[in-house]
């Protein structure tokens, strides 16, 4: 850890999916726990760390809020709590999938956690049809079935349409 | 329809799926199982797991309730290898059919113990008069590191047992009668639960706690809200790790006693009220022995205080709220009510910040005698009331006040009334501390504060005041 601080100006530099490069200051990428872990295990800063799985895109996004959370001091909670509701307010789903699975690559604890809860929600406040084509899912289900399952768990139902 | 490989969800890795799944809310996941197969099949092996079915208001529980036992039967019996981390399970039913949910709770948290739950919430209904056990699979469950409770008021019977890994521990509206041996919940936290950090009594009516002693040596956080002791109670904490111990609006209906001893303690509430048609507030005695205290705070009627009380040396704030609804003002309730206040605000005279509210003024005339007290705040319930005028002994026995609030109780309205600010600006020569004037005076709407230093004239104070129409919470002496 004590290097890290005497090194807070060293930059690395990320290589998305689509070969974009990304030079990023240290104590940013500190925010991911993969990263982490490749600094603290010899490999040098100089080298360009390739992130074969994520796209420039999402990875602007992702450096963006590890950015804005390495920067704010720990007083800043609330302002913290303010950017993350903003951060995720308008995206649309495909974006939502790419950033869950780039923070889940990456082992950022709170970008995953914010784009999980923003999911589930998603998942539960819209009726079934609609949360079909936000995710794509096919409905494998025959209209009986679907209704007996429905019939089968109408006691979860109470006070829901 | 889309082709299933850009089926995006299902795509995900399951560490994922079930991170989104733990943020799901009560009974989602039968909900969502609709949405097709797959989705079915990741829900019902979810690790999170939050069903509930209350009945206990419909005089027939009908299929509903067949339909939450066959649900619950079929995710916890089909967990193709999945844990559970956390299990909700709230199933009130009274029907004389369902009697057997003893039974059937049992079966689901032996299958919950299996698959090495880590939080347990269990709300159940074992019928009036009937007892709930802890099941006792749970006892030995290496895995369990948070119990919750909730048997809307229904009792519990306390078997021994040994929690290892437990850590945190909630009763909710839980009546509790007896323990298997007779040891009471005391010996039952002391001897079964060696790893306990938190402790949580709400609503929970505690009979027979005549000799309710916790001793623990890993107890950090007890919290008791809204409890009642129905039968004279003694009540002794003994803990070498407790750093937190609240007692909110619990409830005395007898004869009670609390002993708190607690070397590294640094939070202490205590709050209690007596029953009315029992005003036995000559019968409720407390003594603390808390070195470490750093915040103290007592709200209820007058009550015996130990004599042989340690002082609070590194006490940093302090708040007494006397209550004296039912108190019969005869001359002995009054010393009663003084040698109390001059007990507890001796032991507290170490305090950086006091709030006291104004009954404690209707007994107590003497100066303050404070070693270090910068910030004093008093809580009126209406600011018309006369009672500051008593303040000002108080206020001479403090010789480094930098602050003196007065605000109003919380629970009344906001006073808006021009008058009430002129008043207090008419009354400012009362709120001086040891012949030192206030070198600034504030008053503070919700909004904002408006400042007045000693020059302010008259005039210019009162047209102020007469065209503030804005809502006054309290008033600030700066010296």
């Amino acid at each position: 850890m004590a290097s890290s601080i005497e090194n807070n100006n060293e930059k690395l530099t990320l290589k998305s999916s689509d070969g974009e490069e990304f030079l990023v200051e240290k104590h940013v990428a500190l925010q991911s726990t993969l990263l982490q872990n490749m600094l603290d295990s010899d490999c040098s800063s100089a080298d360009v760390i390739p992130l074969p799985k994520i796209d420039a895109r999402t990875l602007a996004l992702v450096l963006g809020y590890c950015k804005k959370h390495a920067d704010a001091s720990s007083s800043k909670q609330g302002e913290l709590n303010s950017f993350d509701s903003e951060f995720l307010k308008d995206m649309d789903m495909g974006a939502l999938f790419n950033l869950v699975l780039a923070a889940n690559f990456m082992e950022i604890k709170g970008l995953l956690d914010i784009a999980a809860q923003k999911i589930a929600d998603t998942i539960k406040d819209k009726p079934h049809q609609e949360v079909r084509e936000i995710f794509h899912v096919e409905n494998d289900y025959t209209p009986e079935e679907e209704a007996a399952v429905r019939e089968e768990n109408r006691w979860a139902f109470e006070g829901f349409p | 329809m889309e082709v299933p490989s850009e089926d995006r969800f299902s795509d995900l890795p399951n560490p994922v799926i079930h991170l989104i799944f733990s943020y799901l809310e009560t009974n989602d996941i039968p909900r969502i199982s609709g949405i097709s197969r797959k989705f079915r099949d990741a829900c019902t092996s979810s690790p999170y797991l939050d069903l509930e079915a209350d009945f206990l208001a419909l005089k027939r529980c009908g299929s509903n309730c067949q339909g939450f036992q066959d649900f619950v039967h079929r995710v916890l019996g089909r967990r193709n290898g999945v844990g559970i981390h956390r299990l909700r399970l709230s199933w009130f039913c009274a029907q004389p059919y369902c009697k057997r949910a003893g039974a059937l709770i049992d079966d689901w948290v032996k299958y919950a113990a299996d698959c090495n739950v880590q939080e347990l919430d269990i709300g159940v209904f074992p019928g009036d008069g009937e007892l709930f056990v802890i099941p006792p699979c749970l006892s030995n469950c290496q895995s369990l590191r948070e119990l919750t409770l909730n048997m809307k008021g229904s009792g519990l019977l306390l078997q021994p047992g040994f929690f290892a890994s437990l850590v945190d521990l909630t009763l909710t509206n839980v009546e509790l009668c007896a323990t298997f041996s007779g040891g009471g919940i005391g010996h039952w936290i002391s001897t079964s639960c060696k790893s306990l950090k938190f402790l949580c009594l709400y609503k929970v009516t505690c009979y027979r706690s005549k000799d309710m002693s916790i001793s623990s040596s890993s107890l950090q956080h007890l919290n008791l809200c809204a409890c009642e002791f129905p039968e004279a109670s003694k009540l002794s904490i003994t803990s070498a790790s407790l750093q937190h111990f609240s007692m909110r609006r619990c409830l005395f209906k007898e004869q009670g006693k609390v002993v708190v001893r607690a070397e590294r303690l640094e939070n202490l509430i205590v709050d209690v009220v007596f029953s009315s048609d029992f005003p036995n507030y000559r019968r409720f005695q407390f003594s603390i022995f808390a070195p470490s205290l750093v915040s103290f705070s007592w709200r209820g009627p007058p009550a015996s205080y130990s004599d042989n009380l340690e002082h609070f040396w590194r006490l940093d704030e302090a708040s007494i709220s006397l209550e004296t609804l039912h108190f019969h003002h005869t001359w002995q309730d009054k010393e009663f009510a003084r040698n109390f206040l001059a007990g507890l605000l001796h032991s507290v005279r170490y305090t950086r910040t006091l709030k006291l509210n104004t009954e404690v003024f209707a007994y107590y005339h003497h100066p303050g005698v404070f070693v270090d007290l910068k910030h004093l705040a008093v809580v009126v319930r209406r600011f018309e009331e006369d009672q500051d005028q008593t303040i000002s002994p108080f206020l001479r026995g403090l010789r480094n006040l930098s602050t003196l609030t007065i605000k109003l109780d919380a629970d009344n309205d906001v006073v808006a009334d021009p008058n009430v600010i002129a008043l207090l600006w008419m009354r400012r020569q009362r709120y001086v501390a040891k012949n030192r004037k206030p070198r600034k005076i504030a008053f503070c709407f919700h909004e904002n504060e408006e400042d007045f230093g000693p020059g302010e004239d008259n005039e210019g104070m009162l047209k102020w005041i007469l065209e503030c129409e804005k809502a006054l919470g309290k008033v600030k002496f700066y010296y």
